[in-house]
Formats: structure tokens, C-alpha cells, sequence
């Protein structure tokens, strides 16, 4: 009886068959972008040095905590400015809240010196709430490199979350934009869904965000053509 | 004209409570400048610098309020 477990030997020709090699041209944009140089980079459009920006493609000067030595960043997002509206203005009518007292009498009971501490205290206290928030904004980041997305959360001063995904592992990217601001604005919400045990990833209230998720398809296609050269080489 | 209860004035109760707040938001503030350095370990982008000096300058802020509670009150 044959034997129908043994595989029949790779035939000679084909395993001297040349290696597989995709063209530069055949590769995503953003592929070729990467290994523009420093001084075309400027050029790219996304491309800035504001580092209060919240879309920043190919940041300059840019390292985070997990980041691998030839890993290269392609996309720096935070949540878009508008967001931080609320907080402003609460912000601003806290600096005005102490003149309300004064015109109500409100603390006209305490000696004065309790009421000039008060009201520094206040003050001291406005700007607490403001920093705090301004740091919530600025270090909440989400970044997209060559390899991998990574979302950094600072919940508070406290509580840090990191969160990556291998672009292998990427199974779904879904986008949002709805609403008269958000269209206005043009931001929205991205959902990367990850195969298994990984958590999905949610980058809420971005910038171009259309823009966002094209970048993260090309991105993939670079992983398969990378994958498939070295599957077949 | 400060109210007296049993020989103690009720101002330097309220004295007393500021103090321990002003203690309690000293000790936040340094949280807060240490935590900024992590941040900043976190996410190096070139602007660390100026931020940890807002925070730095916000501790000042909180100590100087604390001193001069301590003084003035």
C-alpha cells in the first residue's frame, strides 16, 4: 500500500527559482514617504513641528517608552483641539468666580487676611485644574509606527495605560465622523478591532480621520508585501 | 472681632484646617511634578522641558501659599 503521508520532494527548478521582489512603485505611499529625507519630509502634507499638534505624520524627534531602535513613527494623534473647549471655559469662568463673591458679599464674614488667602487658594487651585487637563490632552497620544499602533492614557496624574498592537493582528478598522462640529472640525472616532486576546484600540475624537484609517490600510498592505517577499525569498 | 469658644478663637480652628489642606495640596503638587517627569519619560516629544517647568513653577505656587497661610494667618 503506498504511503501517503510522505510528501513528494520540492522539484529542483523550483527551489532555485529567484527570490520575489516587489517594485518601490508597488509599495503604499506611505512606505515611500518613510525613506524621504529629512529635508523633503517638510514637504509632506500632515508634516509639522507644532508639538501642541494633534496630527503630526512622520514627527520629527519624537520617542516613546516602548519604541524599538529601527522602528520608525508614521503618525503622532491626539484628540483634536476643539475638545478641550469645555474645560476652557470652565476654566474661565472659574477665573471670574472670586469677582462674584466680592459683588454678592459672599465672604465679607471672614477677616480679611482669610479672604486673601481664599482667594489665593482659589486661584492656585484654578490652575491645578487647568494644567491637569492640558497634560490629560498632551500626553493622551495615540501613534501609529511601521509595526505597530500604541495608545498611551493618562486617565489622571496617577493611572498610566499603554495599550499596542502588532499591524499584523489589525482584523478590523472602523471610523466615525458624526455631527455638525465633528464634520465642521473634521475629527472623528477610529475603532481598530485585533484578533484574540488583544485589546481593540480606540483613538476617539481625532483629526482626519478618514485620513487616519487610509493610512493604517497601507500600512497593512506594507506588512503582507513584506510578509510575502519573505515567505517566498 | 473674632468669636471665642472656651478660650479659643474659632478663626484659629479654621487656621488649623487651611494648614492641613495646604499640606495635603503640597504633597499633591509634588505627585504632580514627579508625574510630569514620567510623562515625560513616556512620550519624549521635544516639549517635556517647558512643561516640567509649569510644573515646577506650580509646586512654587503651592509651597508659597502654604508659607504664607502659615505667616499671614
Amino acid at each position: 500500500m503506498p504511503d501517503v503521508y510522505i510528501n513528494d520532494p520540492i522539484p529542483k527548478d523550483l527551489s532555485k527559482s529567484p527570490p520575489i521582489k516587489v517594485s518601490l512603485d508597488q509599495y503604499p505611499q506611505v512606505s515611500k514617504d518613510l525613506k524621504v529625507s529629512e529635508e523633503k519630509r517638510h514637504s509632506l502634507p500632515g508634516h509639522n513641528h507644532n508639538p501642541l499638534s494633534a496630527y503630526c505624520y512622520i514627527p520629527d524627534h519624537l520617542n516613546f517608552e516602548t519604541q524599538d531602535k529601527k522602528e520608525k513613527v508614521v503618525l503622532l494623534l491626539r484628540r483634536h483641539p476643539i475638545t478641550n473647549i469645555p474645560w476652557i471655559i470652565l476654566t474661565m469662568l472659574m477665573i471670574l468666580a472670586p469677582g462674584l463673591l466680592f459683588v454678592f458679599s459672599a465672604i465679607s464674614f471672614m477677616p480679611p487676611r482669610f479672604q486673601m488667602i481664599s482667594i489665593m487658594a482659589w486661584y492656585v487651585f484654578v490652575f491645578t485644574y487647568a494644567f491637569e487637563n492640558f497634560l490629560v490632552w498632551f500626553f493622551n497620544v495615540n501613534i501609529i509606527t511601521d509595526e505597530r499602533i500604541v495608545d498611551i492614557n493618562f486617565h489622571n496624574f496617577v493611572y498610566k495605560k499603554v495599550t499596542d498592537a502588532e499591524l499584523d493582528n489589525i482584523e478590523d478598522v472602523t471610523y466615525t465622523m458624526g455631527g455638525a462640529i465633528r464634520t465642521l472640525f473634521d475629527y472623528g472616532d477610529i475603532l481598530v478591532q485585533t484578533a484574540g486576546e488583544i485589546q481593540n484600540i480606540e483613538m476617539l475624537g481625532i483629526p482626519k480621520p478618514d485620513r487616519v484609517a487610509k493610512i493604517l490600510q497601507e500600512l497593512r498592505q506594507e506588512e503582507e508585501i513584506e510578509s510575502i517577499e519573505g515567505r517566498l525569498s | 472681632m473674632d468669636l471665642i469658644i472656651d478660650g479659643s478663637s474659632v478663626w484659629g480652628l479654621v487656621k488649623m484646617g487651611y494648614i492641613v489642606v495646604f499640606v495635603i495640596y503640597l504633597i499633591f503638587a509634588i505627585v504632580v511634578f514627579r508625574q510630569v517627569g514620567l510623562m515625560g519619560k513616556t512620550l519624549k516629544i521635544g516639549f517635556d522641558k517647558f512643561i516640567k517647568v509649569i510644573a515646577l513653577g506650580h509646586l512654587a505656587m503651592v509651597a508659597t501659599l502654604f508659607l504664607w497661610a502659615l505667616v499671614v494667618l
